[in-house]
């Protein structure tokens, strides 16, 4: 009996013993290991045939490692032909249904004659989890590649490219689609994005941005292999590595893409415009003035037509009406046009823009619902009936200014501080001197004042921070106190123009403390 | 500084009257104890903390601790994770939240918590929770025994470990012997950016309040404290989730008290029921045992008044 | 001086000498030069060794008495009264050890009375612990005193606290519900520091019953120890009720431990703490559940049906190693889990030392009492009174 016991006593233990062994040494495995190598361009192999539990992890392909190792080798040797053009899937046509042992055969069968000719190859039949490996191989990232105006005036220009009738190569690209045939795109300025047709997966109409791009765009290029000529990318990471961008051609100041657009629009025909058009404006509801709207200034400032507009190119107003319509998502023009948290709107995109070092210093510091008084009138101003006002410049204040303002009102333990105010403005006036939006922003001379002196009216003695900032107003607004607001600008400012040179934890960069001079003299 | 003089005798006055009112008795009541009313407290906004550790001078200073290996102007510090010790009430650690480039800086100190899990634990009343908002230690009364150090869910007090005759448990005081001079805690008051705001609990939460509403882009939602385990007095505002800058999120809204007065409350049954079941038992047993030897006792007498009869 | 003349040289007091001497170093250091000479106690990790072996198990393990006193006199199971001494002596030296030792761990022990006498804090589980432990001590005395007295020959005296045992036996177990089970309950303010699987709102339930099936179990074990070293100092009646007060309490155990079980299941469960189980602490857990209480019921059953005492002895080694496991988890293993590597506690090798150097102690002193005072036998003079 006692035998028995002492028996089953030693199993448990060695059972409880295992138990343990096994959590915590599961534990440990997965772990972290080294850091894996970021990779473009891996293409998962989706698994052709369900096997249930029994399913082999799918594999990450390398695509560039394998032209890499093919070297002069055809592109052939893996992808056939059709219609002229590569297909995207491996040894087989759109049509064919995927198979294991099309890989299997295929993919071995070229490592083996590889690997006889002592040259680098894969695995081979019996390495079965060296491609179906669970474990990630490195760390899969896409870089989205952008056709920005740059890339598109360099094709537009490009010899390489085939010329059309009137001397131009849109039509290499750019196309129509007519009764299940692609026909060539004739009518001058209605090109559209590639995007109008071609979505991010593929419809019946029109097969995803993905395969078009690769298919012609890769297609083309690999046209000119092997011929000297300069052209773009073959390889994965050429467009969709982490430092694609800088591997490919810029040019730093692309004229303007010829799609007949206009130079400046009425992004809305207000009140007074109407009636120098000799509109009746009674019948209209609108009660803002119109918005006279640089077209060209903004082409030159942002990276594509999609920045601003979807995909069709059209005006704003053809799809957000001012009541709101379906064709634009039932997105009503003004709030098209001022929505905080979109990218494509007008108040969205500058705010995405104040946040440029640059800017930031004074604008970082305003919360961004705040709105000047006379705000609106900004960007809403009759346009009398030109279309566009005439270019006006920022006015400089010429008053005087004081070259530096001595900060002593909070004198203890440091020295007064001495800050250059004449040299904060002049640095400043530079910068908002360079963007043509900060100049448009800042027209009011006073207005650069406003960074610092926030909330106080527009003068040319603007009253002390002190007058307002006495102590933090906990029961008010919450205000900081003179402290607190002192620093607050100072620091942020500075933080926020990247100014790593003046750190903030530095006390004595700005005022020297009181012992410390002492000890000094 | 931030706070002027007659402003702040008028937060005493209240907090005298508030001292005066009677307490709420706290039982097994659906009553609840919201902390003292007009306490005080501080506002950590983090997004405005620099890292320059002149809180941590000043602490030191007003405490009259000693001076620590490296000043207080040595940003080397911030390489390492630190926590509150005997030496340093209040230390400023430097966080990199995910996705996010610039680095966050905390204040941790005492949290002076409305109902402080320290107090409740200590059995000898070594520390309590001061109608100003801050939870006082009273060396003469402590015995060592550092339950608080176990109960404090923030890890705050720290011990003399190396103190043979008579250790203390040493944390933050909130300041109090400032508060009641009439000045501001030493860390708020020195510090550049008004980061530490001090004030009423209850100011602090509507300051709070209304800076995540004006700069919805840049808080997260949520002011740290307000309800932590039944609400501190230090109250903490970030742009990034707390649990990234090293302050635990999971700690319920329980005050600590709530979490042992179950356990508490049961025993004065234990003791008025206990005996009387304990007695029942016993008295049946007894009972039994003397019902069996009665039984005994007749069948001995059956047995032998039987013999007698065969004779 | 002679009675120093009269220890001999055994092994057993050569060893016990020198680890009392060595404690005795130990001691001069802690008070001398503070904890952190001594003890790997940090501002994160404030109980150590001490108070998880000292006072939680020290406490556990000392449950015997009124376990023992309560079977015996409550419940009128009077074939167990020859454990009924030994088992308070144990008691009684557990929980003076136990005070002792707090000594050690606390910084400023002179003032030990506070809590009791001097200011009282009533909303910590702590006093709680701290007001029973001392009031079950002098119950724990008085309920002894009667082999002193016997020993002294004090007959009048020892005939009136005799008189007290109901009442004594009864206080000693509202005691004992009151301080095991709050000793669990010191825990219950910590539920961000203690793993999930070991914080339940039940602890102090868990830490009462495990303390029920703990003092049986040491019964046992003693009863195994004093037959093999005490042989000569128990009398016919103890020898001959031995082997029943063995298979009884290890039925008994086995049924609690079953029992136990069951809540700590019900306290998994109610938490909905399952998916821990798949966790190292789940393991962990396990281990301590099923190698350390399901395992000893089981052989505890075993040995019970058999009527195998050798295996009841043996199974109160692992439970009792259980107990000691268990509390070890709740206040080392377990507590501060979250907290890096780096930062937990392990024990400094004078904590264990001196941990054992107290365990020496009241094994010396229970040698020394059960050797002179009638704790294993009858004393001739009193035999067949209650």
């Amino acid at each position: 009996m006692s035998e028995r016991a002492s028996s089953i006593a030693v199993t448990s233990v060695v059972f409880a013993a295992l138990t343990l062994f096994w959590t915590l040494g599961g534990g440990t495995r997965s772990g972290r290991a080294a850091p894996l190598e970021t990779r473009s361009d891996i293409v998962f192999m989706e698994n052709v045939a369900a096997h249930g539990e029994q399913q082999m992890p799918t594999v990450a392909f390398s695509h560039d490692r394998h032209t890499q190792s093919l070297g002069e080798a055809e592109c052939t040797t893996c992808h056939l032909e059709e219609k002229g053009a590569l297909v995207p899937e491996f040894k087989r046509t759109k049509a064919q249904p995927a198979d294991m042992d099309l890989y299997h055969e295929n993919c071995v069968a070229c490592h083996v004659t590889t690997r006889a000719g002592d040259k680098p190859s894969g695995p081979i039949a019996s390495q079965c989890r060296s491609c179906h490996d669970r474990r990630p191989t490195a760390t899969v990232l896409h870089e989205s590649m952008a056709f920005d105006r740059s890339l598109h005036y360099l094709h537009e220009r490009s010899p390489l490219i085939k010329q059309d009738a009137d001397n131009t190569n849109c039509s290499a690209c750019h196309h129509g689609y007519e009764n299940g045939k692609k026909t060539e795109f004739s009518v001058r300025g209605k090109e559209a994005s590639c995007r109008y047709c071609h979505e991010a997966s593929g419809t019946d109409k029109a097969p995803s941005m993905a395969d078009v791009s690769h298919e012609s765009c890769v297609g083309c290029h690999q046209t000119f292999v092997g011929t000297g000529e300069d052209f773009g990318p073959v390889t994965c990471e050429g467009c969709h590595g982490l430092d694609a961008k800088s591997g490919i051609k810029t040019v730093e100041t692309p004229p303007r893409l010829d799609r007949g657009q206009p130079d400046h629009a009425l992004v809305t025909r207000g009140r007074r415009d109407l009636a120098v058009a000799g509109m009746d404006a009674s019948t209209q509801k609108i009660s803002m003035d119109s918005v006279p709207f640089d077209h060209k200034l903004h082409e030159s400032t942002s990276e594509s037509c999609l920045s601003c507009h979807h995909k069709s190119l059209e005006s704003c107003q053809t799809c957000h009406t001012e009541k709101g319509d379906d064709r634009g998502g039932n997105v009503r023009l003004s709030e098209a046009m001022h929505k905080r948290k979109s990218d494509r709107s007008c108040i969205g995109c500058h705010n995405q823009r104040q946040k440029a070092p640059e800017c930031a210093g004074c604008h970082a510091q305003r919360p961004d619902t705040a709105f000047a008084d006379n705000a609106c009138n900004t960007c809403h101003k009759p346009a009398a009936g030109t279309g566009m006002p005439a270019p006006s410049h920022r006015t400089q204040f010429n008053g005087e200014v004081p070259k530096t303002v001595v900060i002593d009102s909070l004198e203890e333990k440091y020295n007064p501080s001495i800050l250059p105010h004449a040299k904060i403005i002049k640095a400043l006036e530079e910068k908002i001197e360079e963007s043509p939006m900060a100049k448009a922003f800042h027209k009011d001379e006073f207005s650069l004042c406003q960074g610092c002196h926030h909330n106080a009216p527009s003068s040319e003695r603007p009253q002390k921070c002190g007058s307002c900032h006495a102590t933090l107003d906990l029961a008010g607004d919450g205000r900081p106190g003179l402290k607190g607001a002192f620093h607050g600008q100072c620091i942020t400012c500075h933080d926020k123009m990247n100014m790593a040179s003046i750190p903030a934890t530095d006390c004595s960069r700005c005022h020297k403390e009181k012992q410390l001079e002492n000890e000094v003299q | 500084m931030g706070i002027n003089r007659r402003k702040f005798l008028g937060w005493m006055g209240a907090a005298g009257a508030a001292a005066l009112s009677p307490r709420l008795a706290k039982g097994s009541t659906n009553k609840e104890f919201k902390g003292y009313p007009d306490s005080f407290g501080v506002l950590h906004d983090t997004t405005l903390c620099i890292g320059c550790r002149q809180c941590e001078a000043a602490c030191n200073e007003a405490n009259n601790l000693p001076a620590p290996e490296a000043p207080f102007d040595d940003r080397e510090v911030l390489k390492n994770h630190r926590r509150t010790t005997v030496q340093a009430h209040t230390v400023v650690n430097r966080y990199f939240p995910q996705g996010q480039d610039e680095p966050v800086f905390v204040k941790t100190q005492c949290n002076h918590c409305l109902e402080p899990a320290c107090a409740s634990a200590c059995f000898v009343k070594a520390l309590k929770k001061d109608e100003t908002g801050a939870v006082v230690y009273d060396a003469s009364l402590c015995v060592g025994c550092r339950y608080c150090m176990i109960a404090c869910p923030f890890n705050i007090p720290a011990y003399e470990y190396d103190e043979p005759v008579a250790p203390r448990v040493m944390k933050c005081t909130l300041c109090l012997p400032r508060i009641q001079e009439g000045k501001l805690p030493a860390c708020a008051d020195a510090c550049p950016r008004e980061a530490l705001v001090f004030g009423p609990r209850k100011d602090l939460i509507a300051l709070a309040r209304k800076r995540i509403q004006k700069y919805p882009d840049k808080y997260v939602d949520h002011i740290y404290g307000e309800h932590e385990m039944g609400g501190t007095s230090w109250l903490y505002l970030s742009s990034v989730p707390f649990e990234e800058i090293g302050m635990r999120e999971d700690l319920g809204v329980k005050p600590a008290p709530e979490l042992t007065s179950g356990a508490l409350s049961a025993v004065p049954m234990v003791v008025g029921l206990w005996p009387v079941l304990l007695t029942g038992i016993y008295a049946i047993s007894k009972r039994k045992d003397q019902v069996a030897e009665e039984d005994m006792a007749k069948a001995v007498e059956r047995v032998g008044k039987k013999k007698e009869e065969e004779k | 001086m002679s009675v120093l003349k009269k220890i001999k040289l055994t092994p057993f007091n050569v060893i016990a000498g020198a680890i009392l001497l060595g404690g005795l170093a130990l001691t001069v250091l802690r008070f001398g030069f503070g904890l952190s000479t001594v003890t790997n106690l940090d501002n994160n990790n404030p109980w150590g060794l001490w108070i998880g072996f000292d006072l939680l198990c020290g406490v556990a393990l000392a449950a015997g008495g009124y376990v023992t006193s309560a079977t015996c006199y409550i419940f009128g199971l009077k074939r167990y009264h020859s454990a009924v001494r030994p088992a308070i002596l144990t008691a009684f030296l557990g929980y003076a050890l136990v005070v002792f030792a707090l000594n050690y761990d606390l910084g400023r022990p002179w003032r030990l009375p506070y809590p009791i006498f001097y200011s009282q804090g009533p909303s910590s589980l702590l006093f709680e612990v701290g007001l029973c432990v001392f009031i079950y001590l002098n119950v724990l005395f008085i309920e002894f005193s009667p082999a002193a007295l016997e020993w002294l020959g004090l007959k009048r005296i020892r005939t009136v606290v005799v008189r007290l045992t109901l009442i004594l036996t009864i206080l000693g177990v509202v005691l004992s519900t009151l301080h095991q089970s709050s000793l669990g309950a010191l825990f219950l303010i910590a539920p961000s520091k203690l793993h999930p699987l070991w914080y339940s709102g039940y602890l102090p339930v868990y830490f009462f019953v495990s303390s029920i099936f703990a003092g049986m179990s040491m019964v046992i074990f003693e009863g195994s120890m004093a037959h093999r070293y005490l042989h000569d100092r128990m009398d016919d009646t103890h020898l001959a009720e031995s082997r029943g007060v063995t298979l009884g309490f290890g039925r008994a155990a086995s049924f609690v431990m079953m029992g136990y079980l069951g809540i700590k299941v019900i306290g998994l469960a109610i938490d909905d703490n399952w998916h821990y189980l798949a966790t190292g602490w789940g393991a962990w857990f396990l281990l301590e559940l099923i190698g350390f209480v399901a395992l000893p019921a089981f052989l505890y059953a075993l040995g019970a049906r058999d009527r195998n005492v050798k295996l009841v002895r043996r199974a109160s080694v692992l439970a009792v190693l259980g107990v000691v496991l268990n509390r070890f988890n709740v206040s080392l293993v377990a507590f501060n889990w979250q907290l890096p590597s780096v930062q937990r506690y392990f024990p400094s090798w004078m904590e264990v030392a001196t941990s054992i150097f107290i365990v020496t102690l009241g094994v010396v002193v229970y040698r020394f009492i059960s050797v002179n005072m009638p704790v294993l036998h009858e004393h001739p003079d009193y035999k067949h009174q209650a």
